[in-house]
């Protein structure tokens, strides 16, 4: 869910294309994953992807109480610090996810399957 | 658009050639003169810099996908001592265990290099037989890891550096961070404890082995046990991607052909029968003669701007080389990005500020497969070229190219680069170094090697320039334009079915595992493994393959605790503690593993 990429139908293509087979991709804006997430629990096993915290947040705000998040992987950008591996989170970001954390959200950052994830609750301090 | 087809083949034979060399003078230079079995300083000098070599960007990526492989290190390292055979034979045992290895995201799980590198070197130069080189080089692999860390960390010094060039619109500042600065760095970290491990190991485990010779002889058993199987936790690997599906009977039907045929046949012949029938399944069950839907737009854009073809070649092949060479945590391949786009900034733009600011947009984290991931930088340049000819592009809409397409590209390219075109030319390449037999074979075929060197350097090179100048001609469309017309997803499933067949041939070649147990019953000599082979040859190898397939796919347990178990089995099994028989059919005591 992104309101850039829900809003851009070749991205969504590309997205949708370049996902293994037997997996179907859903693009929407922040808004309508809201609703659809709410309204239209799906039995089958959903995996939410997000670009930003801020995405993550809103997304908790708007009242979907999830209690765990993986941090796979935020690009280095101006105002961004290096925190662990190639994830990097600004001053901003990193409040997010330690107030969602102090709300009961499991947070950690694992990069790619298969090794071992850290908690971010081991770096909140440090950053 | 003239295209100057020199220049590409030029390059392109440099490369080959500059290999070549590095072969020859390695050939010409003084080969262990006192003993044959011991490596000489300098001997371990070289070897350090071939791994060197293997991480670094001099081989128009040729160093990671192929001196980085275990098969071709271990020819490396065998024509350095002076003996290419054993060499490539020890190169192709290890290359077993990293098949299936996959290094995405920035994540180096295990070095095949290290254990290709210094494990040949510790092997031929130890004294140590070819059968035990895998027990030996497997542990070296895990130790990769600290030099990876050591190599990102420290990388990410250098992006600042080129933002400062690219403050003062620098463009040949911002290039020389890229390709220089790192290196003397890497060649550090990576040559120089190569050299001392491989001099003062290959001592230490020659001292080892003859204590063990003398004191403890059924270790050496246990390693040569342990070797066999870990083969299995080799093919096991490359099975969690393989193995699911529709198209898991042909991994039992190239296991049935190579196991009924004792073993003994020439993996090409078997890789070419696996393609025919590769080709049956996907015609089958996909369609080859039916094309997609025309794919609109895949008509070549106007050209509108002042880029030649070589311009764009020039971008391609600072891509080609330089792309990981300061690879770091803070912006992945973002310094080789904006290196590869320094033709086409020199080309287009005059003014310091617009030089500034394109540097300064390219210099940003970036990350995705090299090869299939060349589709982004064309459609990039093309982007570039439009708004230097004055089209309205903002500096948003080219980022959201780059780090919309890097992602998708990379899950692609991960899976046809590191998941197929890898392990299948390698697998072949590795049949014919040893004539089908790995595990046995003391000596290998110098064109097992050469086979992968050449195949190699025409699929990523190929494949690379045509994505690229694709994305240069059609723009981003050119992404939708090849995933939507089918050919992809029928090279995957065909590679699927390929890739099976050939992993059921290669248990039978590479896995060894049979059991010495024996008991005398009644004064009738009864051996256990004679109950398998009646059941069916190879039945253990295959057997063990799947059991450890079950732990790593459904069971998660790691690869690496898997490796040490196996380790531990093989040495603590071959303590002759279990009941056997002799020849004459008298009880004694034996190790588990015959």
């Amino acid at each position: 869910m992104d309101d850039v990429v829900g809003a851009d139908p070749f991205m969504q293509e590309v997205l949708g294309l370049a996902a293994p087979p037997g997996l179907t991709v859903d693009v929407y804006t922040v808004d309508d994953a809201l609703q659809v997430l709410s309204n239209t629990p799906s039995r089958s096993t959903t995996m939410v992807l997000m670009k930003t915290p801020q995405t993550a947040r809103r997304l908790y705000d708007g009242g979907l109480h999830y209690n765990a998040l993986n941090i796979g992987g935020i690009g280095n950008a101006p105002g961004r610090k290096n925190i662990f591996k190639n994830i990097s989170a600004s001053r901003e970001e990193i409040d997010i996810l330690t107030d969602l954390m102090a709300k009961g959200v499991e947070i950690t950052l694992l990069t790619v399957p298969g090794e071992k994830s850290k908690a971010f609750s081991d770096l909140a301090g440090k950053v | 658009m003239k295209v100057n087809r020199k220049q590409v083949s030029t390059a392109m034979v440099l490369s080959i050639v500059l290999m070549l060399a590095s072969v020859a003078i390695v050939k010409a230079a003084p080969v262990a003169q006192e003993e044959d079995t011991t490596l000489s300083l300098f001997q371990a000098l070289i070897v350090g810099v071939f791994y060197y070599f293997a991480m670094s960007p001099w081989f128009a990526n040729l160093g990671f996908t192929v001196l980085y492989r275990p098969l071709i290190a271990g020819t490396l390292v065998g024509l350095v001592m002076g003996r290419v055979g054993e060499g490539v034979a020890i190169g192709a045992n290890i290359n077993v265990l990293y098949l299936g290895w996959i290094s995405a995201g920035g994540s180096l799980p295990g070095d095949p290099g290290l254990a290709g590198y210094l494990g040949t070197a510790l092997v031929l130069g130890g004294g140590l037989d070819i059968d035990a080189a895998l027990a030996v080089a497997a542990p070296l692999g895990l130790l990769g890891g600290l030099t990876w860390s050591l190599r990102m960390s420290v990388c990410s010094i250098i992006p600042h550096w080129a933002d400062r060039y690219a403050e003062e619109g620098n463009i040949k500042g911002v290039a020389r961070s890229n390709y220089i600065y790192s290196q003397p760095f890497l060649f550090l970290i990576y040559a120089v404890p190569v050299m001392l491990a491989a001099y003062l190991g290959s001592q230490a485990v020659g001292s080892a082995l003859n204590w063990i010779a003398a004191n403890a002889i059924w270790v050496m058993n246990g390693l040569f046990a342990a070797s066999g199987m870990l083969a299995a936790l080799g093919i096991a690997l490359n099975l969690k991607f393989l193995l699911r599906g529709n198209v898991w009977p042909y991994f039992f039907v190239g296991f049935m052909i190579t196991s009924l045929a004792g073993g003994n046949v020439n993996l090409l012949v078997l890789a070419i029968i696996g393609a025919c029938i590769a080709y049956i399944h996907v015609l089958f069950t996909e369609g080859i003669g039916e094309a997609g839907p025309a794919a609109p737009g895949k008509k070549a854009r106007k050209a509108q701007g002042p880029l030649t073809r070589q311009d764009v070649f020039k971008a391609w092949v600072r891509w080609l080389c330089f792309s990981h060479s300061t690879y770091n945590w803070e912006r992945m391949q973002g310094m080789g990005f904006a290196h590869s786009m320094t033709p086409i900034i020199e080309k287009l733009y005059t003014k310091k500020e617009d030089i500034s600011a394109a540097l300064k947009r390219h210099l940003v984290f970036f990350n995705t497969q090299p090869d299939v991931g060349s589709i982004i930088h064309g459609a990039v340049i093309a982007m570039e070229e439009e708004r230097a000819s004055g089209a309205e592009i903002s500096d948003d809409a080219i980022n959201a190219v780059k780090t919309g397409l890097m992602g998708p590209m990379a899950g692609i390219g991960d899976t046809v680069q590191q998941g197929i075109i890898i392990p299948i030319t390698l697998a072949i390449g590795m049949s014919i170094a040893t004539g089908g037999n790995v595990g046995t074979a003391t000596t290998g075929n110098i064109l097992g090697p050469l086979f992968y060197i050449v195949s190699m350097a025409i699929l990523i090179w190929g494949l690379g320039w045509l994505l690229w100048w694709q994305g240069y001609q059609q723009g981003r469309v050119a992404v939708t334009n090849i995933l939507k017309s089918g050919t992809l997803n029928k090279v995957i499933v065909g590679a699927g079915v390929l890739g099976n067949f050939i992993m059921g041939a290669l248990v039978v070649s590479f896995v060894s595992l049979s059991t010495a147990l024996a008991f005398n019953i009644g004064g009738t000599a009864f051996h256990l493994q004679d109950v398998f082979n009646s059941f069916m040859p190879n039945l253990l190898p295959l057997l063990l393959v799947l059991l450890i397939w079950w732990l790593l796919a459904k069971k998660n347990v790691s690869p690496t605790l898997i490796m040490i178990v196996i380790i531990a089995v093989g040495i603590l099994g071959s303590i002759p503690i279990w009941p056997g028989l002799n020849e004459a059919g008298e009880a004694i005591r034996v190790g588990l593993f015959g």
